[in-house]
């Protein structure tokens, strides 16, 4: 008994160290990047911020550059992997995830305007981006705070599963893809609903 | 006719259906009221009216069968044969009338049941035109009774805005809202026609009125179309509204505001393709 005393106390002083040392080694980063539109033209104004899952409000935000387009977070300390989401009232919402807390990033983003056509690609991803806003709600422990921040983004995101995918896809739909995307769509609208009683 | 075996189940059956339907009625009066109160009168209505009419019958039946008795027995004196057949007059005239009455108040029931859904879908269809009720500048401080009345206007309104600054334009708050609909709708579109001078960002809204309540829902917006805002309606009932707040922007920084805004923004309407 006598003997394990010293190993014991090594042994939490060697983790409060690590423990320090970890905290210590947070690396502060940069993100920043661009935000365009489908024509490849810098779009300003638009409210770009930085969530981490869990969390009910931007670790940071700022909007992107009226001429450039630009945004740059700099000395930014996470907490674990990050999502980047992209607001304005005249662009659907989109989003970019689970980036990686480490390293600096850079980051430029197409977004599309409200009920503009779209490539399937393009379209798969508004879905993904509404998916994740689901899921980073849910994450969410209360059910007020749920309800607020889908209502924040209800405008634009959520509206792709209300509409026609021929409405919405400037490619060529085959009937194969058509059933895959409604489905999708399908899906975010069950997931939303549910997420909102 | 109740049966002549288990009568007093057969009666408690009836005494139970009535509590059952009382307490359904009360419970649904403070979920449903307008429905409760619809379904408690006429369904009383109908209840005296079908009372009114069975006892008339059953009456008629057993004056009837007294009446058969008295004819067909050889022994009984003229005076009381006549009173027979005079009753029997009597029930040949009441018996249609009781008729017309139940076949009336049924037909009526069927109206009030079928009456309503009949209605949204023969009167549905596609305005002829829509136009703004109001179009202005928006001013929370002035505007107070709107933002009352739909509290996330504020919101709307500080978000618009502190946007407007960040993408370093001169920006000026809409707020319009057009004619209520005089009849029930098909999924439609509104379609907003912009200068070639004005940018217009809006967030749009129907309000429905439910159960004496306001209900406020927003509406799909497309900036798809260049010199467009496209509003996708889902359909409407009559004396819905459409309304929105926006953000109005000179593409030129030096060109002034115009100040008469139904002269700068028209309203065109169109179907929804399938």
């Amino acid at each position: 008994m006598i003997g394990t005393r010293p190993t014991l106390w090594f042994a939490l002083g060697f983790g409060a160290v690590c423990l320090g040392g970890a905290a210590a080694s947070k690396a502060q980063i940069t993100v920043e990047g661009k935000v365009v539109n489908s024509k490849g033209g810098a779009v300003g104004g638009v409210d770009v911020a930085i969530y981490v899952v869990g969390n009910k409000d931007a670790v940071d935000s700022q909007k992107s550059d009226p001429n450039t387009g630009e945004y740059h977070f700099r000395k930014l300390k996470l907490s674990g992997a990050f999502d980047i989401m992209y607001t304005h009232s005249t662009y659907e919402t989109a989003t970019v995830s689970r980036l990686a807390d480490q390293d600096n990033q850079h980051v430029s983003k197409v977004i599309y305007l409200k009920g503009e056509k779209k490539p399937l690609t393009a379209l798969q991803e508004q879905f993904l981006s509404a998916r994740r806003l689901i899921f980073l709600a849910n994450a969410l422990e209360s059910k007020d705070d749920r309800k607020m921040f889908v209502s924040r983004f209800a405008d634009g995101i959520f509206e792709a599963p209300s509409r026609n995918i021929s409405e919405m896809s400037s490619d060529k739909l085959s009937e194969r893809m058509n059933f895959f995307l409604e489905t999708e769509q399908k899906q975010i609208k069950a997931l939303r609903d549910a997420t909102l009683q | 006719m109740p049966p002549t075996s288990g009568k007093h189940l057969y009666y408690w059956k009836e005494i139970l259906t009535v509590i059952a339907w009382l307490i359904a009625l009360v419970a649904t009066y403070f979920v449903r009221r307008e429905e409760a109160e619809f379904v408690g009168w006429f369904g009383a209505i109908v209840l005296l009216v079908v009372y009114v009419s069975i006892t008339l019958i059953m009456r008629d039946v057993k004056r009837n069968t007294r009446s058969q008795e008295i004819l067909s027995r050889p022994g009984d004196s003229l005076e009381e044969k006549t009173k027979s057949i005079e009753e029997l007059k009597k029930i040949t005239r009441r018996s249609p009338v009781v008729l017309i009455i139940v076949v009336v108040v049924a037909l009526l029931s069927l109206a009030a049941l079928v009456y309503r859904p009949t209605y949204r879908r023969l009167a549905r269809h596609v305005p002829n035109k829509v136009d703004f009720e109001s179009i202005e500048y928006f001013d929370p401080s002035r505007d107070k009774i709107l933002v009352e009345k739909f509290p996330p206007l504020e919101a709307i309104s500080a978000y618009l805005t502190s946007e407007g600054k960040g993408e370093g334009k001169n920006t000026k708050l809409v707020w319009g809202a057009m004619t209520a609909f005089s009849h029930p709708t098909p999924d439609f579109r509104v379609s907003i026609s912009l200068s070639d001078q004005t940018e217009l960002s809006i967030y749009a809204f129907r309000e429905h009125s439910s159960e004496g309540r306001l209900l406020y829902e927003s509406v799909p917006v497309s900036y798809a179309r260049q010199g467009f805002i496209d509003f996708t309606l889902l359909p409407c009932d009559s004396e819905d509204q459409l309304f929105f707040l926006g953000r109005l922007s000179m593409r030129d920084p030096l060109e002034k505001f115009p100040t008469n805004l139904k002269g700068v923004f028209a309203v065109s309407i169109s179907e929804v393709q399938r």
